[in-house]
């Protein structure tokens, strides 16, 4: 029988050749597996075992198995996970004209109304710029 | 009489019934041949086929198996590879 904690290579399908430890027995059939694979329900066909065991219980987290996988004296590196990446902020782009309004208000030809509107317009961007 | 670039067999010829009941000839692109099994020959399962230009335009899961070696070993091929992988694995010492 299988054990909690029997660490196994799984051999099959999208995780195949990514290093696993059982996390739950469900039957004589399937265990439940984590570590570097995703968390799933996994045929015992689909795993080798690798004869070494780590330090978990049932149910472990994920970050548990991992850590345990390390300390059984497997070396890996910590796969990435899905973090939302730093999205680079856009520089505000404001057309040439109204730049020069923005710098020099006293030399520009632009009319009082269309200063209002402009004002808007760089309003909004910068706001956005900051958050 | 047939255009001279398609006296080539190099596009392959469809039969095409017209609505007006016609029957023409279309020359169409030939498709690349089945994929198969790097190690073992077996032909490919859910490796997309057909003309190039169509295939380029498929996403990169819809092209081939989502899994290591997906596209160029068999599931069967592949799983022998990762068993020999999990030998390199085992530890002597314990």
């Amino acid at each position: 029988m299988v054990k909690v904690g029997e660490i196994a290579l799984k051999i099959a399908g999208r995780d195949a050749g990514q290093l696993c430890a059982v996390v739950d027995v469900v039957d004589d059939k399937f265990v439940l597996v984590d570590g570097l694979t995703r968390r799933k329900k996994c045929n015992l066909i689909h795993l080798e075992f690798l004869g070494s065991q780590a330090k978990i219980k049932k149910g472990a987290k994920t970050e548990e198995v991992r850590k345990a996988l390390k300390e059984a004296g497997f070396d890996f590196k910590e796969p990435k996970e899905g973090e939302a990446r730093d999205k680079k902020q856009k520089p505000v782009k404001i057309r040439k004209s109204l730049q020069k309004h923005l710098d020099k208000p006293e030399e520009s030809k632009l009319d009082n109304k269309k200063e209002s509107k402009i004002k808007k317009v760089v309003k909004k961007k910068t706001s956005s710029k900051k958050e | 009489m047939v255009q001279p670039r398609f006296r080539s067999r190099s596009l392959r010829r469809v039969h095409r019934r017209t609505p007006t009941g016609d029957n023409v000839i279309h020359y169409e692109r030939r498709k690349p041949g089945k994929p198969q099994c790097r190690d073992c020959g077996k032909y490919l399962i859910g490796v997309a086929r057909g003309i190039v230009a169509q295939i380029k335009k498929l996403s990169k899961t819809q092209k081939r198996p989502e899994r290591p070696y997906g596209g160029v070993l068999c599931s069967g091929c592949m799983r022998k590879v990762m068993v020999q992988k999990a030998k390199g694995m085992v530890k002597q010492d314990g």
